[in-house]
């Protein structure tokens, strides 16, 4: 167990004090409106986005009352026409037939007035704040100990837009957006069963920011669902501003070059996962949705594999998985049979290749690290680098940087060409987090190649096929299904079989309905 | 946690395969052509079927007590003053065949790929990978087989129809030209040369169902051979005697005639080795693993795991000892006497003296 | 915790050492010079093995930028545009060893000699003769490096002289050497016989021929004809043609030679060329006399025909037919007879059949065997059966 504690030794040392709201936050709301309003100002000194409307309702005599909202999140038209009109215009007829006291017209203007769907009842300041700030109105009125948090949410957000990071030929153009609600209502769409269940946290200690948690009762194993939540539970942080943020606090192994969840801006791969009975974390501001349990195999996955005729997905997902081989090992086999084993090459390949390296100043191995470099830095600058600019940085880079190094006589044209291979071979992984811990791993085999040649590759692998048996996500062995061996599961992994045949779930995810293709109707 | 430590029937059938399978198999052609010549395609068919018999009795054995390791039952059966030595015995051999299995994949490794890389180096970093891969536990272990045996298995047997057109039947001819003890002789002592059987006498309270321990035991076995025979036929059958005792590594001068060469890689055989040579790492691995655990049982230590690290300047060390190839052989010797011990004569009395001690209890 | 840490300290301390220590085997191709193919010969003219450093070796290498050239006039170099000088560079040891020989190249040559390419072991007709090829290849067998597969040839004449040859399409002589062996499928006027084979064969005390090469006129080079070792030494030679039948009857042809036929029936001069041939050697014995039959089966087609144009009926064929197997068996007599009374070789195994199908007999023949190897009976059988006549009748 001192294995697990550490991970969070970290932040439990650091004294970050606690917001302030801690006790004071937590009081309960009082009777008299002016101290209320004084509280909420107190907690609200220096922000002077949040605005404090007070008003008098039915006329100069009237109850005392106040909104209470926060400029820029709440869309304007929303509390003039359905807070402001509608209580002070018709608040004061509505009271006319009341006895006057506060209680009373507080619900008048509860029940019958507010033409707001959402309209909660708060007791105490902390639950006020956390209201207010996150876009509601709040209605406070004196002599009432109560207040009401109207949603009137209308901040600017990016729309739904097709998702960059996964384009894919065949399949929905949506992506998440970068706003919470939107994203389950993506969701909802695809999946249309109440047994498609939301929890909301709020993580961040200062942040507040509202995490879904989703995932399809009846499907799901509760373990699963029970030790996600617990796993949340523990984050205890000041903010969490992206989905990374939860990831690196609820993975297994921290010092992992593997990503042991999966991220996707996909709605439909987010709702074919919830149909396995994996669950969904959905974080407000941004489009990342987390899937847990993540595993090798599903990483290489890409959702369009199921979009494909069974056959094409096939052929698909072979090419896939050997480009990852080959963009793992490409450049450490090269090293390994220059350098090391000659023999190895083709007599016409071996003499073509040392004749383009006669010459030259820099070992194999060098060489191979220079290049690699270069072709990371492209690929980082291309990022930063605004859209167009960055495609023309890689052009300006990949050729003619290389075909000048290979001019001047620095570096060999296969060199070039194997890194170009790589950098190819990259790209098809579907999944940017698997993609980025082949980068990593390959430098890794590049030095055990430089030492050990063939056995350092050999040994190499070795090491990382140790670690990645020995990693877990959630419980589930990442090299499932062939590590442990369950060939039901074999169905979905390099090889996909049709989809009428693809009758149950993955077995790993212990689902609570084990069927996914009905008995009755059976494809001939 | 680690008492919870399962692995099902098909893991512990992986595991079995790829800790049989290791480069002793390579060398192996060798060492029977020397005893009993043209007849070594014979020995192998024979030896499965005597090495059979032993692992029947050993798995029945230890499936008769399925919650016991062997330090457990052999002190049920005979009591603490013979589990003791009897264990020690065997922590002791899968030490040394740990060392030798080392030993033998350096020396491939040196004769293969890194000419002038010291031994020493590839030895530590062969042992430390091992020992980091058996230091992650049984399952993961188990999980580790898996992977190489599907990745590494099917591409060997296709190497080894690359050479197929170079087999001659007549190089198995004459058929027992000096009558059929000698190769029944041999095939019967080769039952020590199914070391890595001696896994199951600790394997069995790990498997999910230990009724199974004898389908996981045999259907490896019988995978194995089915390569070693392989192996050992092809060997004969492409080089043919003379050259298969010349040989250092006969299966990889197998190797080295595959019709393939210069088409895509120019030396084939090499790609073979790097195959055979990722084999040995599960092998190293599992008897790693199973001498920690053993150990760690005679001093009642319940995280055995870190003990694989700590075996290894000892394994080591004897691995290091014998000065040249020819000296290994000589040195190891003592590991067929053990070998037969611990496959057959210890399983055999042990099961007798149960039988007789504990008399199954009516229907089971 | 610490003393966990301390242990991932040493685990990289010891990592880092082996890195910037390591490399030991680390040596980039273009360091390496490719020997592609070896010559060995006797260094003393006359032949003597009793002088200090009686071996010589020739080794060919590639000069790798000038092996490259495409068509773009040498590159800068200037100097590859000789169509006569090859690509590649040969160089000539003498030692009291091959081992020592090849050692010394590291005086000669800057670039650490490799055998991992080497493609042809070639022989001098005089080492061949006069010394222990056993001995000679055993640097091949033992070499890490070397392969199994090379193709092992002897020379007519000194090997070092072959290696000179100005191949017309192949940029080295021992590139054109093994893409000639290839041909082997498409005549038995030589023999293919790998490294593998011939010690193989050495080891168990069998003869064995080996292809013959010869320089023919513009510096170009035939592979034709067959050395015949016994006991380790070369004996003689064969000829193309008496190859090609010592390997009908070993049944190594891969078919495709053509049997020139004349047919005086027929007045006319046919072609057959082969198709499938099955070789069948039996040992036979008949009260303590061995004997041997030799059956060969063959299947052929009319590739060409000369002469009278009448077309041909079914029976014309069957007269075909007779006429090739008398015109085989002719020839395969004659060369039993020359490797039976001249050469007393056994290059055809026929010892080893004797071994495999009557183990106890060779026992107590294994001695004199050459005598009576010399002396052994043999019944020739051939069958000639035509397939095909072509695309004409």
């Amino acid at each position: 167990m001192a294995n697990k504690s550490w991970r969070y030794l970290g932040h439990r040392n650091k004294a970050v004090p606690l917001v302030d709201e801690g006790q004071a936050a937590a009081l309960p709301l009082q009777y008299s409106l002016a101290v209320n309003l004084e509280t909420l100002q107190a907690i609200f000194t220096a922000c002077q986005d949040v605005v404090f409307r007070r008003m008098r309702i039915g006329g100069a005599m009237g109850h005392q009352a106040a909104l209470v909202y926060v400029d820029g999140l709440v869309n304007n038209d929303l509390v003039n026409d359905q807070i402001m009109k509608s209580i002070l215009l018709e608040g004061p007829q509505a009271m006319s037939v009341l006895t006057g006291a506060p209680y009373e017209l507080y619900r008048q203007v509860r029940d019958s007035l507010l033409t707001v769907a959402n309209v909660r009842e708060i007791i105490d300041f902390r639950e006020a704040a956390r209201c207010i700030l996150s876009g509601f109105a709040l209605f406070l009125l004196d002599g009432v100990n109560r207040a009401l948090a109207i949603e009137v949410c209308g901040w600017e957000h990016r729309g739904v837009e097709e998702p960059p990071t996964e384009a894919l030929i065949r399949g929905s153009r949506e992506g998440f957006s970068d706003c919470l609600r939107t994203n389950t209502a993506l969701l909802r769409r695809r999946l249309r069963d109440p047994q498609l269940k939301l929890k909301t946290y709020f993580l961040g200690r200062r942040s507040q920011t509202t995490v879904g948690l989703m995932y399809i009762e009846g499907i799901a194993n509760p373990g699963l669902i029970t030790e996600v939540e617990q796993r949340l539970n523990v984050i205890d942080i000041d903010g969490i501003l992206e989905s990374a943020y939860i990831e690196q606090f609820i993975e297994d192994k921290w010092y992992s070059p593997f990503a042991q969840i999966q991220n996707t801006e996909r709605p439909d791969e987010a709702a074919a996962a919830l149909l396995e009975g994996r669950v969904v974390i959905l974080t407000d501001n941004t489009p990342f949705a987390l899937i847990v349990p993540a595993t090798f195999n599903s990483l290489m996955h890409s959702p369009e594999d199921h979009y494909h005729r069974w056959f094409i997905a096939v052929l698909i997902r072979t090419l896939r998985f050997s480009g990852s081989f080959l963009a793992l090992l490409l450049p450490s086999f090269y090293i390994a049979m220059v350098s090391f084993t000659p023999e190895m090459i083709p007599t016409s390949l071996a003499i073509s290749i040392g004749a383009g390296r006669e010459g030259l100043p820099f070992p194999t191995i060098i060489e191979a690290f220079i290049m690699e470099s270069v072709l990371e830095l492209l690929r980082e600058a291309g990022i930063r680098l605004p859209g167009p600019l960055g495609e023309t940085l890689g052009v300006v880079g990949a050729l003619i940087l290389g075909q000048a190094a290979v001019q001047a006589g620095i570096v060999s044209s296969a060199m070039v060409i194997v890194v170009a291979l790589t950098a190819i071979a990259g790209f098809v992984v579907p999944s940017y987090d698997a993609a980025i811990s082949l980068r990593i791993l390959r430098f890794f085999l590049m030095i055990m190649a430089a030492v050990f040649g063939l056995y350092g590759v050999i040994l190499g692998l070795m090491l990382i096929l140790t670690h990645m048996v020995s990693l877990k996500s959630f419980g589930v062995p990442y090299l499932k299904p062939w590590a442990p061996w369950t060939a039901a599961d074999l169905k979905d992994s390099i090889y996909r079989t049709a989809l009428f045949r693809e009758r149950l779930r993955p077995a790993y995810l212990r689902p609570l309905e084990a069927r996914r293709i009905g008995r009755g109707k059976k494809k001939q | 946690m680690l008492s919870q430590e399962r692995i099902g029937t098909s893991e512990a059938f992986f595991l079995i395969v790829a800790a049989m399978i290791e480069v002793g198999t390579l060398t192996g052609a060798r060492d029977i052509a020397d005893q009993v010549g043209v007849d070594m395609w014979l020995v192998s068919p024979l030896e499965t079927f005597f090495s059979l018999g032993a692992i029947y009795i050993l798995t029945r054995l230890a499936m008769k007590f399925p919650q016991q390791d062997f330090f457990g039952f052999s002190r049920q059966i005979a009591g603490r003053w013979v589990a003791w030595p009897l264990s020690l015995g065997l922590l002791f051999y899968w030490l040394a065949l740990t060392a030798h299995v080392t030993r033998v994949t350096t020396d491939v490794i040196k004769n293969s790929l890194l000419a002038r890389t010291p031994a020493e180096v590839i030895l530590l970093s062969l042992l430390i990978a091992a020992a980091y891969l058996a230091s992650r536990g049984l399952e993961p272990l188990a999980r580790a087989c898996i992977i190489i045996i599907i990745v590494t298995l099917p591409l060997i047997m296709i190497l080894f129809l690359l050479v197929l057109p170079h087999f001659r039947f007549e190089n198995f001819l004459p058929i027992l030209p000096r009558g059929p003890w000698p190769v029944l002789r041999l095939a019967f002592w080769r039952i020590s040369n199914a070391e890595e059987m001696s896994l199951f006498l600790i394997l069995v309270p790990f498997l999910q169902q230990p009724r199974e321990a004898w389908q996981a035991a045999s259907r490896g076995y019988l995978v194995v051979m089915v390569i070693v025979i392989t192996v050992l036929t092809t060997c004969q059958g492409v080089l043919g005697i003379e050259l298969l005792k010349y040989a250092l590594i006969p299966g990889l001068s197998v190797t080295q005639l595959a019709e393939f060469a210069g088409t895509f890689i120019e030396r084939i055989s090499l790609v073979f080795i790097s195959l055979w040579i990722i084999l040995a790492f599960p092998t190293v691995a599992a008897l790693l693993w199973a001498s920690a655990y053993l150990a760690g049982r005679l001093v009642n230590l319940n995280d055995y795991r870190l003990l694989a690290f700590y075996q290894l300047p000892l394994v080591f060390f004897l691995a290091r000892h014998p000065g040249n190839n020819l000296e290994v052989k000589s040195f190891y010797f003592f590991l067929q006497p053990l070998g037969f011990a611990y496959l057959l004569i210890i399983p055999a009395i042990l099961y007798l003296i149960a039988i007789i001690r504990f008399p199954p209890a009516g229907s089971s | 915790m610490n003393r966990r840490s301390l242990y991932r300290a040493g685990l990289l301390l010891l990592l880092l050492t082996i890195i910037t220590a390591g490399c030991w085997d680390n040596k980039d191709l273009e360091r390496r010079a490719l020997v592609l193919g070896a010559a060995v010969d006797l260094a003393a003219a006359g032949g003597s093995l009793v002088v200090t450093e009686p071996w010589k070796i020739t080794l060919e290498m590639p000069i790798l930028r000038r092996m490259v050239t495409r068509g773009e006039g040498g590159g800068g170099g200037g100097e590859g545009q000789d169509e006569n000088t090859m690509p590649t560079w040969r160089l000539t040891l003498t030692g009291t060893t091959f081992a020592e020989a090849i050692n010394k190249a590291a005086t000669r040559s800057e670039r650490t000699l490799f055998f991992g390419h080497q493609k042809i072991l070639l022989m001098g007709e005089e080492l061949a003769r006069r010394g222990d090829l056993r001995s000679v290849l055993d640097w091949w067998a033992r070499n890490r490096e070397s392969y199994l597969a090379i193709d092992v040839l002897l020379a007519e004449g000194s090997a070092g002289d072959i290696m000179e040859a100005r191949p017309k399409f192949a940029r080295s002589v021992s590139l054109f050497l093994h893409e000639q062996m290839q041909q082997v499928i498409k005549t038995s006027r030589f023999v293919k016989h790998s490294l593998a084979e011939v010690l193989a064969a050495l080891d168990a005390g069998q003869d064995i021929l080996l292809a013959g090469v010869k320089m023919v006129p513009r510096q170009e080079l035939e592979v034709s004809g067959a050395g015949v070792i016994r006991e380790g030494r070369l004996a003689g030679w064969l000829t193309p043609e008496e190859t090609q039948a010592a390997l009908w009857i070993t049944g190594e042809t891969k078919g495709c030679d053509i049997l020139v036929v004349p047919v005086p029936e027929l007045q006319q001069t046919l072609s057959v060329e082969f198709g499938k041939l099955q070789a069948e050697v039996k040992p036979l014995m008949e009260e303590d006399k061995l004997s041997f039959t030799i059956k060969i089966k063959v299947e052929g087609k009319i590739a060409e025909k000369m002469g009278n144009p009448k077309l041909f009926a079914a029976a014309d064929l069957h007269q075909v037919e007779n006429r090739a197997a008398r015109l085989m068996e002719e020839r395969i007599r004659q060369v039993l007879g020359k490797l039976q009374q001249q050469y007393q070789a056994d290059v055809l195994g026929f010892g080893r059949k004797v071994e495999k199908v009557r183990p106890r007999q060779w026992e107590a023949m294994k001695g004199q065997w050459r005598q009576i190897y010399s002396s052994l009976p043999v019944t020739v059988q051939v069958k000639v059966s035509i397939r095909r006549t072509g695309m004409v009748s």
